[in-house]
């Protein structure tokens, strides 16, 4: 513990500049807007999340009792809120304080009622949380202009968010990974998991059942690769690991530089979450779990993998 | 002399205490996501008892060999989803707050196991002359009465609960406040009927590629069928100050009135006939309750 303290410290205290977790910041500030847009058109948060809506609510979040309750004033005026915070998030206005404005109203919306909660709730309010502590609108903000009087800067910011947003990556796919449990997912059985879901008329986009029954053998593919790609998440970290020491030896540990591991991993989760995209009706979840996919890379690497102008 | 310890405490202690607190948030987030076979609401005999749970415990016992019943494979599981629930739950417990205020709520279970009897929301009207009318039916680019509600995901997020049996106090409100909006939108109309068609998963195709089991006109079992009398709903004329519905006058409710929201058991009686579909926890029973991105 001696040894491992002084280095848990000095990752911590490390910086960089603020590049990925701007990308992160603006797609996360898309992912608040258009959560809240998707609600507010219809009217559907009135029946949702006001009492006068279709059941009687709960224990109201603190800041809805606050306000006075689940009215539709106060759903409103929260929602037009949440929306604005949003929006701050995504073009870097005060963005820290964006950032738990976003956190809280989001938070407190989506606290009215439990039975229409989301995954990509939760994925969205870590990825908040994070981002009132990142220094996100370093670069690409109006913060930065107003600053510096550019759009970009390479201002250095603290860069343990972007890890912690690399674990909270690899958490969730690991954890949903280990607990596809049924028959039908784990390798050695029909591997039908995938073409049964696409079946649902929950969740689906299109019924492709017909489609899915002459493509069953893609099907089964993609339920194993799916599965897979989620159990062995954690090796995302062991790349890392690999990069940070790679002058030391090892076969693994060349194989995994060799070509960037991370590079492989988010090809095939870009594709998974397209395909979830295309073929199901589940909100913005895809693009916010993406909202993640930018910190895999620091700024310097990205300019290592930017072609540069000049070069012949 | 502030300086100084400002100095300090920058420079000495605060990358410490920095470290000291993303490593709190690391355990607490790690501690949430501890994997589950099945969620709280699933640990029941009853939701085990579901054919789709059963079906699981037999290909688990075929997988594992002679030496496994289905019944030893449910046994066993039994012991490892009480024993890691348990686990979870006490690990996880003494970050509750931490989660509740800051928003690191760690439930990652999507799409545990696929189901192969998929509900279907469908509502009838019965008009003047008894004859029955879908007005809504999930999925269909027909019948879309209040579809701008119930095709949002959020709403079919919570309608995917009712489907499969949670909540069912929460069901009666939800087929209540839809026979307030069919009493506002058929005036003619004599009764609602809200349930979840229960459809057969199409099996594989056979070798010569051609599609087994199910077809268009294969029969659908109607699930937490609720048969609603909308005349009461029709005869007021008081109207919710949020919501611009009629509100029923008040009376006795048929239905047990423990299960009942103070909300739903004030309204007339004998406006509601529950008939309680088999409404199979198999959802429940394989995790489905929580089954996708949705299901929280």
């Amino acid at each position: 513990m001696k040894k491992l303290w002084p280095s848990v410290v000095s990752l911590s205290s490390r910086q960089e500049t603020a590049k990925p977790l701007a990308a992160c910041r603006i797609m996360a500030g898309i992912g608040v807007v258009a959560s809240v847009l998707l609600v507010m058109p219809t009217g559907v948060l009135e029946v949702l999340w006001t009492s006068g809506g279709y059941r009687e609510l709960g224990k109201s979040p603190w800041l809805v009792s606050f306000l006075g309750g689940p009215t539709a004033g106060t759903v409103w005026t929260l929602a037009i809120l949440t929306f604005i915070a949003g929006c701050g998030l995504l073009f870097g206005v005060f963005t820290r304080t964006s950032a738990l404005l976003s956190l809280l109203l989001f938070l407190s919306l989506t606290q009215i009622n439990p039975h229409d909660g989301s995954a990509y709730d939760s994925v969205l309010t870590n990825q908040l949380f994070l981002l009132v502590f990142a220094g996100s609108g370093a670069t690409w903000s109006i913060d930065c202009r107003r600053r510096t009087g550019k759009w970009s800067s390479l201002d250095p910011v603290p860069a343990w968010p972007r890890y912690v947003m690399i674990f909270q990556l690899v958490l969730i796919y690991f954890s949903t990974g280990l607990q596809k449990i049924s028959a039908d997912w784990i390798p050695g059985g029909d591997l039908s998991a995938l073409y049964y879901i696409l079946q649902d008329p929950f969740w689906r986009r299109f019924d492709v059942t017909e489609l899915a029954a002459q493509w069953y053998p893609l099907t089964q593919f993609g339920t194993l690769v799916t599965w897979l790609w989620e159990v062995t998440a954690p090796l995302l970290l062991l790349a890392f690991y690999f990069r940070a020491t790679r002058n030391r030896k090892g076969r693994l540990r060349w194989l995994f530089n060799k070509t960037d591991f991370r590079l492989w991993w988010a090809i095939i989760g870009i594709a998974f979450h397209f395909g979830i995209h295309l073929l199901m009706r589940v909100g913005p979840f895809s693009w916010i779990t993406l909202s993640y996919y930018p910190a895999l890379w620091s700024a310097r690497e990205w300019r290592k993998r930017k072609p540069r102008k000049d070069a012949k | 002399m502030k300086n100084k310890a400002k100095a300090i405490f920058t420079k000495r202690w605060w990358p410490h205490a920095r470290a000291a607190l993303i490593l709190f948030h690391i355990i607490a987030i790690t501690a949430g996501s501890i994997p589950v076979l099945v969620d709280e609401r699933a640990m029941t005999k009853e939701a085990w008892q579901d054919p789709v749970a059963q079906d699981e415990f037999k290909k688990w016992a075929e997988r594992l060999g002679d030496d496994w019943t289905a019944e030893d494979v449910e046994s066993t599981a039994w012991t490892v989803a009480k024993g890691l629930l348990d686990f979870q739950s006490a690990v996880e417990a003494p970050f509750e707050p931490y989660y509740q205020f800051s928003g690191t709520r760690q439930r990652w279970r999507m799409f545990p196991a696929p189901v192969k009897n998929f509900p279907r929301l469908r509502i009838d009207i019965q008009s003047a002359n008894s004859e029955w009318t879908t007005v809504y039916q999930m999925g269909s680019s027909e019948h879309q009465w209040l579809a701008h509600y119930f095709n949002r995901d959020r709403f079919r997020a919570a309608l995917n609960l009712y489907a499969w049996g949670v909540h069912e106090e929460a069901y009666e409100e939800f087929t209540a406040w839809t026979a307030r909006q069919a009493a506002k939108e058929f005036p003619k109309a004599s009764k609602l009927r809200v349930s979840f068609e229960s459809i057969p998963a199409i099996e594989k195709v056979d070798a010569s590629n051609q599609i087994e089991g199910r077809t268009s006109n294969s029969p659908t079992e109607l699930k937490h069928e609720r048969v609603i009398n909308l005349a009461p709903f029709q005869a007021t004329s008081k109207v919710s100050p949020t919501s611009g519905a009629p509100v029923p006058p008040r009376a006795h409710c048929p239905l047990p009135k423990a299960t009942l929201s103070p909300r739903v058991a004030a309204w007339p009686s004998k406006e509601i006939t529950a008939r309680e579909g088999t409404g199979a926890p198999l959802a429940i029973a394989t995790g489905l309750s929580n089954s996708s991105p949705q299901g929280q």
